[in-house]
């Protein structure tokens, strides 16, 4: 990457473009998910020549992702009824994003890090330059914050799963 | 241990078991607030996965390597620029339809953005082992506080699968895609080893069960039970034919139950003539060829609205037989 590899960026894209997507696309629609994805990329090309072989490529590149996504403001919830969220998958997605993108800044990290990239804390620490102590207790209060900001999904299971039953209610439906 | 302390264990797999699992089960059993907090983190983790995982533009790389060549103020390399100019070209080619057209679109959304999925989880880095939010794997922690009574667990064990119950009314509704119509038939072969519908019979599928019914909320243990009456409530034959339809579509993903159950509530939206003139003509696709069956399904006009989910889930149906 760092001597101008095309090919490396082809690897580097197939790799991880979908994870680093679907990091920001739990905060953001797709189209703002991209952007900041391209961004992500963008940064760590112009990173590479400071890139240590030493430290984990993840958590060079988790980290890159990390600053672009605690440098989003931390937005409102959004306050959506309760029918809407009943009938919408669209409206639970909203829902869902604008609770995330509502977290400070560090513990939205840690929560993206940990439960949408899927990394083990050590390594959401080593990516965020914490103790893995503060990364656990961000993530206690993220999580916290959560359950009383998608308060109306978890009350409703068919939120949960995002696809409602309605259509499987035992109501006489013909066969 | 404190309540903080017992949260930043079960958030973490790794600092779960460390120290044992004791001191967190025996916490657990003592505080309701800390059961909750588990119970609701356990959701939450449920609650940003998806079954399919949100997919970037198939652009990405070429719109990277646009940006690259052209957005930077840094030195840039001539492989990059070499990037850059074939990116050019081919975002021009991924372009040009759309500008032919006249119709411009917003950018290319993840593969299920027609029927916005509720996104979520990324799949796992591959080297990355998911964690479990609430992480004491071998032990079982009820955030009951009472444990199942004989009677629920008879109740339990007698269930059908619960994705089958979920599923059912669906699978009897799209009739047309399946070569049997529900009604009266010669018996149905059950399989070696049974249906996998049916109600569990291994000591480890008991088990799990028991476990299930336990995390279940009431209304969810009421509505599963009535689905259960629905589902005894039909004649035999009917059971075993709905049985021998959820072997074809067990190992759908979960994305793609609810296109069926979305292309079952359009069908049922049409009026009795469109219903049974599209009846017929899904019929008449079952019978061709499987490379026919995808163009045509698509060419019919009913096919024209559904969203992507609502058609691949109909693809894999007609393909599936």
């Amino acid at each position: 990457m760092a001597a101008g590899d095309s090919a490396a960026l082809t690897r580097l894209v197939t790799r991880w473009g979908q994870p680093v997507y679907a990091f920001f696309e739990r905060t953001r629609d797709p189209s703002a998910a991209t952007e900041a994805a391209l961004a992500t990329f963008e940064r760590l090309v112009a990173d590479a020549p400071r890139y240590a072989p030493d430290v984990p490529f993840a958590s060079f590149l988790w980290g890159i992702a990390v600053k672009i996504v605690q440098d989003g403001k931390s937005g409102d919830v959004l306050e959506i009824p309760a029918h809407k969220l009943a009938e919408s998958a669209a409206a639970r997605t909203a829902l869902l994003r604008s609770a995330i993108a509502a977290l400070p800044p560090a513990e939205r990290a840690a929560f993206l890090l940990t439960r949408v990239a899927r990394l083990p804390v050590a390594a959401a620490a080593e990516a965020l330059g914490l103790q893995e102590n503060d990364v656990r207790r961000r993530l206690v209060r993220a999580l916290d914050s959560l359950r009383t900001s998608l308060l109306p999904l978890l009350e409703n299971p068919a939120g949960l799963t995002f696809e409602g039953e309605p259509e499987d209610e035992p109501t006489g439906v013909a066969s | 241990m404190t309540c903080d302390e017992l949260r930043e264990r079960i958030v973490d797999s790794a600092s779960a078991s460390q120290g044992g699992h004791a001191p967190v089960v025996a916490h657990l059993e003592e505080c309701a607030a800390c059961r909750a907090a588990a119970r609701e983190y356990g959701a939450l983790d449920r609650l940003v996965r998806t079954p399919i995982p949100p997919a970037p533009p198939a652009d990405l790389e070429a719109r990277l390597r646009l940006r690259l060549s052209v957005g930077s103020q840094r030195p840039v390399s001539s492989a990059w620029l070499l990037g850059g100019a074939v990116a050019v070209l081919t975002l021009a080619a991924l372009l040009a339809p759309r500008l032919l057209r006249g119709r411009p679109k917003p950018e290319p959304p993840p593969a299920t953005e027609s029927a916005p999925a509720p996104v979520a989880a990324a799949a796992p880095a591959p080297e990355a082992p998911p964690p479990d939010i609430v992480a004491v794997h071998s032990t079982p922690i009820s955030f009951q506080n009472a444990p199942l009574s004989a009677d629920e667990k008879a109740e339990a064990a007698l269930l059908h699968d619960f994705d089958f119950l979920n599923s059912f009314r669906t699978l009897a509704r799209l009739d047309a895609f399946f070569s049997e119509p529900v009604g009266p038939r010669a018996p149905v072969a059950v399989p070696a080893g049974g249906f996998p519908s049916r109600p569990p019979d291994t000591a480890d599928a008991i088990t799990g069960r028991f476990l299930d019914w336990q995390r279940a909320a009431r209304a969810e243990r009421v509505r599963l039970s009535a689905l259960e009456k629905s589902f005894r409530d039909r004649p035999e034959e009917e059971r075993s034919l709905l049985e021998e339809r959820w072997m074809l579509v067990h190992d759908f993903s979960e994305d793609q139950r609810a296109g069926l159950r979305r292309l079952a509530s359009r069908m049922d939206e049409l009026d009795s003539r469109a219903h049974d003139r599209l009846e017929s003509e899904i019929r008449l696709i079952g019978r061709l060829p499987r490379e026919q069956r995808a163009a045509r399904w698509r060419a019919l006009p009913f096919a024209k609205p559904l969203t992507g989910q609502e058609l691949a889930s109909a693809e894999r149906l007609l393909l599936s037989r």
